[in-house]
Protein backbone atom coordinates (compact mmCIF):
# COMPACT_ATOMS: atom_id res chain seq x y z
CA UNK A 1 0.00 0.00 0.00
CA UNK A 2 3.45 2.07 0.62
CA UNK A 3 3.04 3.17 -3.46
CA UNK A 4 -0.68 5.29 -3.25
CA UNK A 5 0.69 6.77 0.24
CA UNK A 6 3.75 8.13 -1.55
CA UNK A 7 2.24 9.31 -4.64
CA UNK A 8 -0.62 10.86 -2.28
CA UNK A 9 2.33 12.86 -1.32
CA UNK A 10 3.46 13.94 -4.26
CA UNK A 11 0.09 15.45 -5.07
CA UNK A 12 -0.04 17.23 -1.63
CA UNK A 13 3.30 18.49 -1.86
CA UNK A 14 2.32 20.08 -5.92
CA UNK A 15 -1.27 21.05 -4.40
CA UNK A 16 1.15 23.19 -2.15
CA UNK A 17 3.03 24.15 -4.74
CA UNK A 18 0.01 25.92 -7.13
CA UNK A 19 -1.29 27.12 -4.00
CA UNK A 20 2.02 28.96 -3.67
CA UNK A 21 2.08 30.27 -7.12
CA UNK A 22 -1.68 31.77 -6.95
CA UNK A 23 -0.58 33.85 -4.10
CA UNK A 24 2.59 34.92 -6.12
CA UNK A 25 0.18 35.48 -9.37
CA UNK A 26 -2.38 37.52 -7.36
CA UNK A 27 0.54 39.91 -6.49
CA UNK A 28 2.51 40.24 -9.43
CA UNK A 29 1.30 44.49 -8.69
CA UNK A 30 1.79 44.86 -5.51
CA UNK A 31 4.23 47.05 -4.45
CA UNK A 32 7.51 45.77 -2.75
CA UNK A 33 5.84 42.21 -2.71
CA UNK A 34 8.55 39.06 -2.88
CA UNK A 35 7.95 35.70 -4.31
CA UNK A 36 7.85 32.90 -2.37
CA UNK A 37 9.32 29.66 -3.26
CA UNK A 38 8.70 26.21 -2.09
CA UNK A 39 11.88 23.77 -0.86
CA UNK A 40 10.93 20.09 -0.56
CA UNK A 41 12.72 17.05 0.88
CA UNK A 42 12.41 13.59 0.83
CA UNK A 43 11.13 11.30 3.59
CA UNK A 44 12.60 8.75 5.40
CA UNK A 45 13.70 5.60 3.47
CA UNK A 46 12.55 2.03 4.61
CA UNK A 47 14.89 -0.90 4.94
CA UNK A 48 12.88 -4.06 2.51
CA UNK A 49 12.84 -6.64 4.70
CA UNK A 50 15.52 -9.82 4.15
CA UNK A 51 17.12 -7.63 1.39
CA UNK A 52 20.19 -8.31 3.05
CA UNK A 53 23.04 -5.96 5.07
CA UNK A 54 23.54 -3.15 1.87
CA UNK A 55 19.51 -3.62 1.63
CA UNK A 56 17.39 -2.20 -0.32
CA UNK A 57 15.75 1.11 1.12
CA UNK A 58 12.39 2.49 -0.34
CA UNK A 59 11.59 6.51 -0.01
CA UNK A 60 8.57 7.21 1.25
CA UNK A 61 7.36 10.48 -0.63
CA UNK A 62 8.10 14.22 -0.36
CA UNK A 63 7.34 17.10 2.24
CA UNK A 64 7.46 20.90 1.91
CA UNK A 65 10.60 21.96 3.76
CA UNK A 66 10.31 25.67 3.98
CA UNK A 67 8.73 28.29 1.92
CA UNK A 68 11.45 30.49 1.50
CA UNK A 69 11.00 34.58 0.05
CA UNK A 70 12.81 35.72 -2.25
CA UNK A 71 14.25 39.56 -1.49
CA UNK A 72 15.32 40.17 -5.15
CA UNK A 73 14.36 43.85 -6.02
CA UNK A 74 11.51 44.38 -7.56
CA UNK A 75 10.89 46.89 -10.84
CA UNK A 76 11.70 50.52 -10.05
CA UNK A 77 8.66 52.21 -10.67
CA UNK A 78 8.40 55.69 -11.32
CA UNK A 79 5.69 57.81 -10.21
CA UNK A 80 5.04 61.72 -9.30
CA UNK A 81 4.41 61.81 -5.85
CA UNK A 82 6.62 63.23 -3.82
CA UNK A 83 6.41 60.64 -0.95
CA UNK A 84 6.85 57.63 -3.21
CA UNK A 85 10.00 56.07 -2.39
CA UNK A 86 12.01 52.40 -2.38
CA UNK A 87 15.11 50.97 -1.15
CA UNK A 88 17.81 49.96 -3.84
CA UNK A 89 19.22 47.26 -2.39
CA UNK A 90 18.68 45.31 1.02
CA UNK A 91 16.77 46.93 4.35
CA UNK A 92 13.66 47.40 5.47
CA UNK A 93 11.13 50.83 5.87
CA UNK A 94 10.94 50.99 9.87
CA UNK A 95 6.96 51.59 10.79
CA UNK A 96 5.04 51.90 13.60
CA UNK A 97 1.49 50.77 13.87
CA UNK A 98 -0.91 52.70 16.11
CA UNK A 99 -0.50 49.98 19.10
CA UNK A 100 2.88 50.36 18.67
CA UNK A 101 4.14 47.61 17.20
CA UNK A 102 7.44 47.81 15.10
CA UNK A 103 6.85 46.20 12.07
CA UNK A 104 9.35 46.45 8.48
CA UNK A 105 8.19 46.93 5.13
CA UNK A 106 9.53 47.29 1.46
CA UNK A 107 6.88 49.50 0.39
CA UNK A 108 7.82 52.90 0.05
CA UNK A 109 4.48 53.94 -1.19
CA UNK A 110 3.72 56.56 1.51
CA UNK A 111 2.16 59.65 1.94
CA UNK A 112 0.96 62.25 4.89
CA UNK A 113 -1.46 62.42 7.24
CA UNK A 114 -3.73 65.50 8.21
CA UNK A 115 -1.03 66.47 10.67
CA UNK A 116 1.58 65.95 8.14
CA UNK A 117 3.12 62.89 9.22
CA UNK A 118 4.65 60.37 6.91
CA UNK A 119 2.53 57.30 7.00
CA UNK A 120 2.01 54.54 4.99
CA UNK A 121 -1.21 54.09 3.06
CA UNK A 122 -2.71 52.43 5.87
CA UNK A 123 -2.11 54.99 8.08
CA UNK A 124 1.31 53.47 10.21
CA UNK A 125 3.83 56.18 10.89
CA UNK A 126 7.30 55.94 8.96
CA UNK A 127 10.05 55.45 11.57
CA UNK A 128 11.71 58.18 12.89
CA UNK A 129 8.43 60.12 12.50
CA UNK A 130 9.01 62.89 10.20
CA UNK A 131 6.55 65.85 10.09
CA UNK A 132 6.22 67.44 6.15
CA UNK A 133 4.84 71.08 7.12
CA UNK A 134 2.01 72.61 5.44
CA UNK A 135 2.62 73.31 1.71
CA UNK A 136 6.49 71.94 2.01
CA UNK A 137 7.34 69.35 -0.86
CA UNK A 138 9.83 66.39 0.46
CA UNK A 139 12.89 65.69 -0.28
CA UNK A 140 14.83 62.58 0.09
CA UNK A 141 18.59 62.00 -0.34
CA UNK A 142 19.73 59.07 -1.69
CA UNK A 143 21.21 58.91 2.07
CA UNK A 144 17.92 59.11 3.67
CA UNK A 145 18.26 62.36 4.88
CA UNK A 146 14.33 64.33 4.69
CA UNK A 147 13.88 67.62 3.95
CA UNK A 148 11.22 69.94 3.11
CA UNK A 149 11.15 72.33 0.33
CA UNK A 150 9.25 75.89 0.74
CA UNK A 151 8.23 78.58 -0.79
CA UNK A 152 8.26 82.15 1.20
CA UNK A 153 5.45 83.78 -0.04
CA UNK A 154 6.37 87.09 0.85
CA UNK A 155 9.56 86.63 -0.93
CA UNK A 156 9.08 83.86 -3.30
CA UNK A 157 12.62 82.24 -2.48
CA UNK A 158 12.76 78.51 -2.14
CA UNK A 159 13.93 77.33 1.91
CA UNK A 160 14.46 73.62 2.62
CA UNK A 161 14.00 72.80 5.89
CA UNK A 162 15.82 69.62 7.34
CA UNK A 163 13.29 66.87 8.74
CA UNK A 164 15.57 64.11 10.02
CA UNK A 165 17.12 61.02 8.30
CA UNK A 166 15.12 58.04 7.25
CA UNK A 167 16.30 54.84 9.35
CA UNK A 168 16.67 51.31 7.01
CA UNK A 169 16.19 47.95 9.26
CA UNK A 170 18.55 45.32 8.02
CA UNK A 171 18.26 41.62 8.99
CA UNK A 172 21.30 38.74 9.02
CA UNK A 173 18.48 36.49 7.84
CA UNK A 174 15.31 38.60 5.75
CA UNK A 175 13.98 34.95 4.69
CA UNK A 176 12.86 34.28 8.46
CA UNK A 177 11.05 37.24 9.20
CA UNK A 178 6.81 36.36 9.14
CA UNK A 179 5.21 38.28 7.07
CA UNK A 180 2.01 40.25 8.90
CA UNK A 181 0.03 40.90 5.99
CA UNK A 182 -0.50 44.47 4.40
CA UNK A 183 3.15 44.26 2.49
CA UNK A 184 4.78 44.65 6.90
CA UNK A 185 6.74 42.01 8.19
CA UNK A 186 7.18 41.00 11.91
CA UNK A 187 10.28 40.36 13.44
CA UNK A 188 11.21 36.60 14.57
CA UNK A 189 14.10 35.21 16.36
CA UNK A 190 15.42 33.21 13.53
CA UNK A 191 15.40 36.92 11.70
CA UNK A 192 18.59 37.26 13.42
CA UNK A 193 19.01 40.78 15.42
CA UNK A 194 17.74 43.89 13.75
CA UNK A 195 20.60 46.68 13.29
CA UNK A 196 18.70 50.04 11.99
CA UNK A 197 21.28 52.17 9.69
CA UNK A 198 21.77 54.85 7.33
CA UNK A 199 20.39 54.31 3.80
CA UNK A 200 24.00 53.24 2.05
CA UNK A 201 25.64 51.82 4.75
CA UNK A 202 26.95 48.71 6.01
CA UNK A 203 25.40 46.70 3.61
CA UNK A 204 21.79 48.75 3.33
CA UNK A 205 20.58 49.93 -0.14
CA UNK A 206 19.95 53.69 -1.03
CA UNK A 207 16.73 55.32 -0.95
CA UNK A 208 15.45 56.46 -4.02
CA UNK A 209 12.46 59.25 -4.73
CA UNK A 210 9.72 59.75 -6.89
CA UNK A 211 9.71 55.60 -7.35
CA UNK A 212 8.13 52.54 -5.68
CA UNK A 213 9.48 49.63 -5.55
CA UNK A 214 7.42 46.83 -8.10
CA UNK A 215 6.09 43.60 -7.04
CA UNK A 216 9.62 41.07 -7.79
CA UNK A 217 7.33 37.95 -9.21
CA UNK A 218 8.11 37.23 -12.78
CA UNK A 219 4.58 35.84 -14.12
CA UNK A 220 6.21 34.47 -16.85
CA UNK A 221 8.19 32.02 -14.65
CA UNK A 222 5.65 31.21 -12.38
CA UNK A 223 3.21 29.86 -15.24
CA UNK A 224 6.19 27.94 -16.33
CA UNK A 225 5.78 26.42 -12.36
CA UNK A 226 2.23 25.65 -12.78
CA UNK A 227 2.76 23.46 -15.66
CA UNK A 228 5.49 21.70 -13.69
CA UNK A 229 3.31 21.61 -10.78
CA UNK A 230 0.24 20.55 -12.58
CA UNK A 231 1.90 17.94 -14.87
CA UNK A 232 3.37 16.12 -11.36
CA UNK A 233 0.34 16.29 -10.14
CA UNK A 234 -0.72 14.39 -12.82
CA UNK A 235 2.08 11.78 -12.31
CA UNK A 236 1.47 10.98 -9.30
CA UNK A 237 -2.12 10.43 -10.04
CA UNK A 238 -1.07 8.26 -12.84
CA UNK A 239 0.77 6.36 -10.28
CA UNK A 240 -1.57 6.08 -7.73
CA UNK A 241 -4.06 4.49 -11.04
CA UNK A 242 -1.14 2.20 -11.78
CA UNK A 243 -1.14 0.78 -7.68
CA UNK A 244 -4.92 0.43 -7.45
CA UNK A 245 -4.88 -1.33 -10.73
CA UNK A 246 -2.10 -3.68 -9.80
CA UNK A 247 -4.16 -4.54 -6.62
CA UNK A 248 -7.08 -5.07 -8.61
CA UNK A 249 -4.86 -7.97 -10.55
CA UNK A 250 -3.59 -9.53 -7.33
CA UNK A 251 -6.92 -9.56 -5.86
CA UNK A 252 -8.61 -10.80 -8.96
CA UNK A 253 -5.91 -13.98 -8.47
CA UNK A 254 -8.12 -15.66 -5.96
CA UNK A 255 -10.89 -17.27 -8.14
CA UNK B 1 4.15 -25.11 -7.64
CA UNK B 2 7.86 -23.65 -8.23
CA UNK B 3 5.97 -21.57 -10.84
CA UNK B 4 3.58 -20.69 -8.84
CA UNK B 5 6.48 -18.83 -6.37
CA UNK B 6 8.76 -18.10 -9.21
CA UNK B 7 6.03 -15.50 -10.59
CA UNK B 8 5.35 -14.84 -6.99
CA UNK B 9 8.62 -13.14 -6.99
CA UNK B 10 8.49 -11.34 -10.37
CA UNK B 11 5.21 -9.42 -8.76
CA UNK B 12 6.61 -9.01 -5.47
CA UNK B 13 9.46 -7.38 -7.30
CA UNK B 14 7.46 -5.17 -9.65
CA UNK B 15 5.23 -4.20 -6.96
CA UNK B 16 8.93 -2.89 -5.52
CA UNK B 17 9.45 -1.14 -8.47
CA UNK B 18 5.83 1.13 -8.09
CA UNK B 19 6.49 1.45 -4.88
CA UNK B 20 9.96 3.04 -5.76
CA UNK B 21 8.67 4.88 -9.18
CA UNK B 22 5.96 6.52 -6.71
CA UNK B 23 9.12 7.58 -4.32
CA UNK B 24 10.61 9.45 -7.75
CA UNK B 25 7.71 10.95 -8.73
CA UNK B 26 6.71 12.31 -5.68
CA UNK B 27 10.10 14.07 -5.52
CA UNK B 28 10.34 15.10 -9.20
CA UNK B 29 10.80 18.86 -7.78
CA UNK B 30 12.79 17.98 -4.77
CA UNK B 31 16.20 19.56 -4.83
CA UNK B 32 19.02 17.88 -4.98
CA UNK B 33 16.76 14.30 -5.06
CA UNK B 34 18.19 11.07 -6.26
CA UNK B 35 16.41 8.97 -8.66
CA UNK B 36 16.62 5.31 -7.23
CA UNK B 37 16.71 2.08 -9.79
CA UNK B 38 16.38 -1.10 -9.26
CA UNK B 39 18.29 -4.03 -10.58
CA UNK B 40 16.69 -7.34 -11.29
CA UNK B 41 18.07 -10.63 -11.78
CA UNK B 42 16.40 -13.23 -13.91
CA UNK B 43 15.31 -16.61 -12.09
CA UNK B 44 14.29 -19.34 -14.11
CA UNK B 45 13.51 -18.20 -17.64
CA UNK B 46 10.23 -16.69 -16.56
CA UNK B 47 10.47 -14.18 -14.16
CA UNK B 48 13.19 -12.03 -12.18
CA UNK B 49 13.83 -10.97 -8.71
CA UNK B 50 15.40 -7.70 -7.42
CA UNK B 51 18.84 -7.37 -6.89
CA UNK B 52 18.80 -3.86 -5.08
CA UNK B 53 18.66 -0.30 -6.14
CA UNK B 54 21.10 2.01 -6.61
CA UNK B 55 20.88 5.96 -6.92
CA UNK B 56 21.82 8.23 -9.97
CA UNK B 57 24.31 10.23 -9.77
CA UNK B 58 23.45 12.36 -12.84
CA UNK B 59 23.17 16.03 -12.09
CA UNK B 60 19.67 18.17 -11.64
CA UNK B 61 18.72 20.43 -13.44
CA UNK B 62 20.24 24.13 -11.88
CA UNK B 63 17.36 26.02 -10.46
CA UNK B 64 18.45 29.46 -10.66
CA UNK B 65 17.50 31.76 -8.53
CA UNK B 66 20.09 34.28 -7.42
CA UNK B 67 20.27 34.13 -3.67
CA UNK B 68 23.43 34.03 -3.08
CA UNK B 69 23.07 30.99 -0.29
CA UNK B 70 22.06 28.48 -2.65
CA UNK B 71 24.37 26.47 -3.93
CA UNK B 72 24.79 23.34 -6.38
CA UNK B 73 27.10 21.09 -6.67
CA UNK B 74 28.04 19.34 -10.69
CA UNK B 75 29.41 16.27 -10.79
CA UNK B 76 29.83 14.13 -7.82
CA UNK B 77 30.17 14.67 -4.39
CA UNK B 78 28.32 16.19 -1.78
CA UNK B 79 28.01 18.82 0.87
CA UNK B 80 29.06 17.82 4.19
CA UNK B 81 27.27 19.02 7.23
CA UNK B 82 28.00 19.52 11.02
CA UNK B 83 25.87 16.76 12.13
CA UNK B 84 28.20 14.35 9.96
CA UNK B 85 26.14 13.78 7.74
CA UNK B 86 25.94 14.86 3.68
CA UNK B 87 23.65 16.60 1.58
CA UNK B 88 23.03 17.36 -2.04
CA UNK B 89 20.28 19.69 -1.34
CA UNK B 90 21.94 23.26 -1.43
CA UNK B 91 18.85 25.76 -0.48
CA UNK B 92 20.98 26.71 2.28
CA UNK B 93 20.18 29.85 4.41
CA UNK B 94 22.01 32.04 7.09
CA UNK B 95 20.94 31.07 10.73
CA UNK B 96 20.24 34.17 13.44
CA UNK B 97 23.89 34.52 14.37
CA UNK B 98 25.10 34.61 10.65
CA UNK B 99 25.69 31.14 10.16
CA UNK B 100 25.52 29.21 6.87
CA UNK B 101 22.77 26.43 7.88
CA UNK B 102 20.64 23.93 5.62
CA UNK B 103 16.90 24.50 5.97
CA UNK B 104 16.93 22.21 9.47
CA UNK B 105 19.73 24.35 10.71
CA UNK B 106 22.23 22.14 10.61
CA UNK B 107 25.88 24.24 9.87
CA UNK B 108 27.49 23.60 6.43
CA UNK B 109 31.29 22.90 6.48
CA UNK B 110 34.31 24.23 5.28
CA UNK B 111 37.55 22.73 5.72
CA UNK B 112 37.94 24.59 8.44
CA UNK B 113 34.26 24.19 9.63
CA UNK B 114 31.10 26.27 9.78
CA UNK B 115 31.09 29.50 7.83
CA UNK B 116 29.61 32.18 9.28
CA UNK B 117 29.12 36.06 8.80
CA UNK B 118 29.01 39.40 9.85
CA UNK B 119 25.70 41.53 10.06
CA UNK B 120 25.12 43.12 6.74
CA UNK B 121 27.93 40.62 5.19
CA UNK B 122 27.61 39.11 1.73
CA UNK B 123 28.67 35.40 1.36
CA UNK B 124 30.75 34.98 -1.92
CA UNK B 125 31.63 31.71 -3.44
CA UNK B 126 33.71 30.39 -6.34
CA UNK B 127 33.20 28.09 -8.67
CA UNK B 128 36.12 26.08 -7.14
CA UNK B 129 34.32 26.31 -3.61
CA UNK B 130 36.17 28.86 -1.89
CA UNK B 131 34.29 30.58 0.70
CA UNK B 132 34.48 34.85 0.77
CA UNK B 133 32.67 36.99 2.60
CA UNK B 134 32.91 40.58 1.55
CA UNK B 135 33.87 41.93 5.25
CA UNK B 136 35.89 39.18 6.90
CA UNK B 137 37.43 37.45 3.67
CA UNK B 138 38.56 34.41 3.27
CA UNK B 139 36.68 31.88 5.12
CA UNK B 140 37.97 28.41 3.83
CA UNK B 141 37.15 25.55 0.65
CA UNK B 142 33.66 24.33 1.22
CA UNK B 143 34.16 20.78 2.28
CA UNK B 144 32.55 18.29 -0.37
CA UNK B 145 32.92 14.37 0.41
CA UNK B 146 32.32 11.61 -1.86
CA UNK B 147 29.92 8.73 -0.15
CA UNK B 148 31.35 5.10 -0.14
CA UNK B 149 27.85 3.33 0.50
CA UNK B 150 25.64 5.98 0.04
CA UNK B 151 22.50 5.41 2.59
CA UNK B 152 19.85 8.53 2.35
CA UNK B 153 18.39 9.32 5.29
CA UNK B 154 15.36 11.12 4.07
CA UNK B 155 14.89 15.23 4.74
CA UNK B 156 17.44 15.40 1.78
CA UNK B 157 20.23 13.48 3.93
CA UNK B 158 22.92 10.88 3.15
CA UNK B 159 25.44 8.87 5.06
CA UNK B 160 28.07 7.20 4.32
CA UNK B 161 32.07 6.38 4.72
CA UNK B 162 33.25 10.14 3.37
CA UNK B 163 36.67 10.55 1.65
CA UNK B 164 37.27 14.90 0.50
CA UNK B 165 36.89 15.13 -3.26
CA UNK B 166 39.41 17.79 -4.21
CA UNK B 167 37.91 18.61 -7.70
CA UNK B 168 35.33 21.00 -6.58
CA UNK B 169 32.46 22.35 -9.19
CA UNK B 170 29.74 24.72 -7.50
CA UNK B 171 27.75 27.11 -8.47
CA UNK B 172 26.40 29.91 -6.24
CA UNK B 173 22.78 31.59 -6.86
CA UNK B 174 21.02 28.53 -7.78
CA UNK B 175 19.94 24.87 -6.31
CA UNK B 176 20.13 21.67 -7.87
CA UNK B 177 16.87 20.17 -8.66
CA UNK B 178 15.52 16.50 -8.74
CA UNK B 179 17.77 14.64 -11.40
CA UNK B 180 14.67 12.46 -11.84
CA UNK B 181 13.74 11.13 -15.43
CA UNK B 182 10.13 11.69 -15.28
CA UNK B 183 9.75 10.28 -18.98
CA UNK B 184 11.39 6.78 -18.02
CA UNK B 185 9.33 7.12 -14.89
CA UNK B 186 6.45 7.05 -16.69
CA UNK B 187 7.27 3.82 -18.78
CA UNK B 188 8.50 2.10 -16.38
CA UNK B 189 5.46 2.34 -14.09
CA UNK B 190 3.76 1.05 -17.22
CA UNK B 191 6.50 -1.61 -17.67
CA UNK B 192 5.98 -2.25 -14.24
CA UNK B 193 1.88 -2.73 -14.42
CA UNK B 194 2.22 -4.93 -17.22
CA UNK B 195 5.04 -6.93 -16.13
CA UNK B 196 2.72 -7.57 -12.79
CA UNK B 197 -0.52 -8.72 -14.81
CA UNK B 198 2.01 -11.67 -16.62
CA UNK B 199 2.76 -12.66 -13.39
CA UNK B 200 -0.23 -12.93 -12.36
CA UNK B 201 -1.41 -14.89 -15.47
CA UNK B 202 1.41 -16.85 -15.32
CA UNK B 203 0.23 -17.64 -11.55
CA UNK B 204 -3.41 -18.09 -12.36
CA UNK B 205 -2.61 -20.32 -14.93
CA UNK B 206 -0.38 -22.65 -12.37
CA UNK B 207 -3.35 -22.70 -10.22
CA UNK B 208 -5.66 -23.78 -12.99
CA UNK B 209 -3.04 -26.81 -13.97
CA UNK B 210 -2.74 -28.10 -10.35
CA UNK B 211 -6.75 -27.53 -9.74
CA UNK B 212 -6.31 -30.16 -13.42
CA UNK B 213 -4.21 -32.10 -12.21
CA UNK B 214 -6.09 -32.33 -8.71
CA UNK B 215 -9.24 -32.98 -10.76
CA UNK B 216 -7.98 -36.18 -12.70
CA UNK B 217 -8.15 -38.70 -9.76
CA UNK B 218 -11.68 -37.08 -9.13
Amino acid sequence: MRALYTAATGMAANQLKIENIANNIANSSTSGFKKVRESYEDLVYQRVPGSGVDGMQIGSGVRVASLTRNFANGDTVPSSNATDMMIDGAGFFIVETPSGETLYTRDGHFRTDVDGNLTTQAGNLVSPGIQVPDGGTLVVGSDGSLSADLTNSSTGVVERLALGTLEIAHFQNPEALEAAGGNLYRATPDAGSVSRGTPGQDGAGQVLQYATEGSNVDVAEELVNMITAQRSYEMSSKVIQAADEMLQTAVGLKR
Amino acid sequence: MRDLYTSFTGASAAWKQLEMISNNVANVNTQGFREQRQHFELVGQTSVKSSGTTFSTQDGELETDNIATHLALRGDGFFALADGSATRDGSFRLDAEGTLVTNDGTAVLTEGGPIRLDPGEQLMVSPDGKVTGSLSGEIGRLEIVQLAKATPLGGGRWSGTATPVQDINVVQGAREGSNVDAMRAMVDLIEASRFFEAQEKVMQTSDEMQGRLNRIKG
